[in-house]
């Protein structure tokens, strides 16, 4: 005689996950998810040099794609467990900038798949810096993650892109800027209240 | 609904712990450190047969009636049960029934910090459980217990030297044992929050029986030697000796014995989209109720005693539920394991109506006490399924009408506890005050007890 006792797939993790989110469903709920991003990320990835004119259009002109769209593995059974109630995205880097004035936009995407993150233009967090010639401008931004972006770690996996443009004040003429961009740290907190218990 | 399930299924666990783990009551009692003294102990008596013939010393005659001072506390702290509601916490309950507050929580240990912590990277993967680090077993954990709510039956004199018989009629049992395991890594992963390592296997076995019924049997305790009035006045002595013979009766059991062995990938997070853990689950689950007369599970059982008083001095040993067993003709087997395949959970029924038996493991206990004029020293070692505790204590009559009272114990989980309280008598009426130190919640912080009795001499 064979029959099924779990009608559901049960996945590897949600074993070694269940134990984690029993104990920590039966203390109340709390749980919170530190996430290295930045850990995912290739190492040639994490810094390049770039160099280009910038027209005098005022417009944002791409600088260089930093980090092109790079899976994070997350935590099967975890996510699909789980209700995360609030979440915060921090980075930080250097800018090594050596020639040209400029402003420079630092965008993070999240997406599901990679082609999401390719595509996505709605950047999760964005940071703004002056860069001046033969300076070392180190950068940093901390932004809450919405209820959409959210949803997207109760997934087995989430895309990460990493966007860096530049411009000029308009009227000014091309500008050519030269440097180098280091990001140091990409990391997420997550946290879910929730009882699983209560489901 | 999970909730509830989780609930009853933690109450039930904690229900059947072992009797010497459950808070005491005995205002006496616990201020000598948890000694089990012969006047106010049923514990000596089911596991040492001897003391049925026993008398009882002149000096410590008395009936002490506690005062459940707990009990308000008991109704205003009472666990939230509706698991619709907002208070409603499982590890509450857990909490509540591992502690019931019987004698006053002079000092309640404070409530375990709830919830985890989680730090992820490509290679990194760390697990902070907080207080629910201090419920992760280090050691391999058994705990359990044997249980009778009650022994139905009559006592024969059977003269000054041939004794007494008891005959007990019906005394049902509740029999658990619940052995836990994790290897050390493990451990380290759960309990000491050390990172998860790669290509390392992680394995917990878990092992769990109960089994209920009903015993019958017979206790002759009888006398082989006495002088004077048996030691009773503090003079003279006695050796008695006790043994019993009970019938075991099954009404059901159920044994699961399972292993899972989570093995990591290396790296922990793949690229290639491989699985963080290979998981590997088996489980063999008995099962036996009887369906006719003849498929109830029977058994045999012996118990013996010994206690020997000379003058002031008294000791006695006894052991319970020697060469016990239960064999049930009407068992199920069934095997569950992870299919890797479909990572799907797959039982199959292995085996059915065969003969199988189970064990009733051993109770025993020691003790020792010395009846002075003004004092009383005494002490019990107490071996149970599951656990081992000590418990040692002194009562002084400072003056006629004060008694100062003080002892510790080593706990079931090693932990070293004290008593202390007083005693006022008035005549033949008298009052009984005792504190006790415990780890009875969850967390390491020491809670204190306080008990309350009535005492008539």
């Amino acid at each position: 005689m064979r029959k099924l006792i779990d009608p559901f797939h049960w996945t590897r993790w949600a074993l070694l996950g269940g134990l984690v989110w029993l104990l920590a469903a039966c203390g109340g709920g709390q749980i919170i998810l530190h996430l290295d991003l930045l850990s995912f990320i290739d190492g040639a990835d994490q810094n390049e040099e770039y160099e280009l004119p910038i027209p005098a259009t005022g417009d944002w002109v791409s600088l260089v794609d930093l980090v092109p769209p790079t899976k994070v593995e997350l935590l099967e059974g975890l996510g699909t467990a789980s209700i995360l109630q609030e979440g915060v995205l921090t980075a930080e880097g250097e800018f090594d900038h050596q020639k040209g004035s400029a402003s420079a936009k630092i965008d993070f995407f999240l997406g599901a798949t990679s082609d999401d993150a390719a595509a996505s233009s709605d950047p999760v967090l964005s940071v703004i810096v002056d860069l001046q010639d033969s300076t070392l401008t180190p950068f940093s931004a901390t932004g809450d993650l919405d209820e959409e972006t959210l949803d997207l770690f109760s997934g087995n996996e989430i895309w990460v892109r990493l966007d860096i443009s530049a411009r000029t004040p308009a009227g000014v003429g091309f500008t050519d800027v030269k440097g180098e961009v280091w990001l140091t740290k990409l990391a997420a907190r997550l946290l879910s209240n929730e009882d699983l218990i209560r489901k | 609904m999970r909730r509830l399930t989780l609930s009853l299924l933690a109450m039930g666990m904690l229900f059947l712990v072992n009797d010497s783990r459950a808070q005491g009551y005995d205002a006496r009692g616990m201020a000598m450190g948890g000694v089990s003294l012969s006047q106010n102990s049923g514990r000596l008596y089911r596991i040492n047969p001897a003391y049925q013939a026993v008398p009882s010393r002149v000096s410590q005659r008395s009936t002490s009636i506690p005062i459940p001072l707990g009990i308000i506390q008991f109704i205003k702290y009472f666990p939230e049960l509706d698991p619709d509601s907002e208070d409603f916490s499982a590890i509450g309950i857990v909490n509540f029934i591992s502690n019931i507050p019987w004698a006053w929580e002079f000092k309640q240990p404070r409530d375990p910090e709830q919830g985890i912590e989680i730090w992820m990277g490509k290679d990194q993967l760390v697990f902070d459980l907080k207080d629910a680090r201090d419920i992760i077993p280090r050691d391999p954990y058994t705990m359990g217990g044997m249980g009778h709510p009650f022994d139905l039956g009559f006592k024969l004199g059977l003269g000054q030297k041939g004794g007494v018989l008891q005959f007990s009629l019906l005394r049902p049992f509740l029999e658990s044992e619940i052995e836990f395991g994790l290897n050390d890594e493990f451990v380290g992963i759960l309990a000491d929050a050390e990172p998860v390592a790669p290509s390392t296997d992680y394995t917990s076995t878990a092992d769990a029986l109960m089994q209920t019924g009903t015993t019958s049997g017979v206790t002759w305790a009888v006398p082989l030697w006495q002088e004077g009035k048996n030691g009773t006045d503090g003079e003279g002595g006695g050796f008695w000796f006790g043994s019993a013979y009970r019938h075991y009766f099954g009404g059901g059991y159920v044994r699961l014995d399972g292993d899972l062995t989570l093995h990591s990938g290396d790296p922990i997070f793949s690229d290639a989209g491989a699985d963080t853990f290979d998981a590997d689950f088996h489980a063999d689950y008995y099962r036996a109720w009887p369906n006719d007369l003849g498929s109830v599970g029977y058994g045999n059982a012996l118990d013996l005693g010994a206690v020997f008083r000379s003058g002031r001095l008294e000791l006695g040993a006894g052991i319970a539920d020697l060469f016990a067993d239960i064999t049930w003709k009407n068992t199920q087997l069934d095997h569950s394991y992870l299919d890797p395949d479909f990572n799907e959970v797959i039982t199959e029924n292995v085996h059915q109506h065969f003969t199988t038996t189970t064990d009733i493991p051993l109770s025993w206990m020691l003790n020792a006490s010395w009846y002075g004029d003004r004092f009383v020293l005494a002490t019990n070692a107490v071996g149970q399924p599951g656990c081992f505790s000590l418990h040692g204590g002194g009562e002084f009559w400072a003056i006629p009408w004060l008694a100062l009272r003080a002892g510790a114990s080593l706990d079931q989980r090693s932990r070293a506890q004290a008593g202390w309280g007083t005693g006022v008598r008035m005549g033949s009426f008298g009052i009984d005050l005792g504190f006790q130190t415990h780890n009875l919640g969850l967390t390491d912080e020491r809670g204190v007890s306080m008990g309350l009795a009535v005492t008539l001499y």
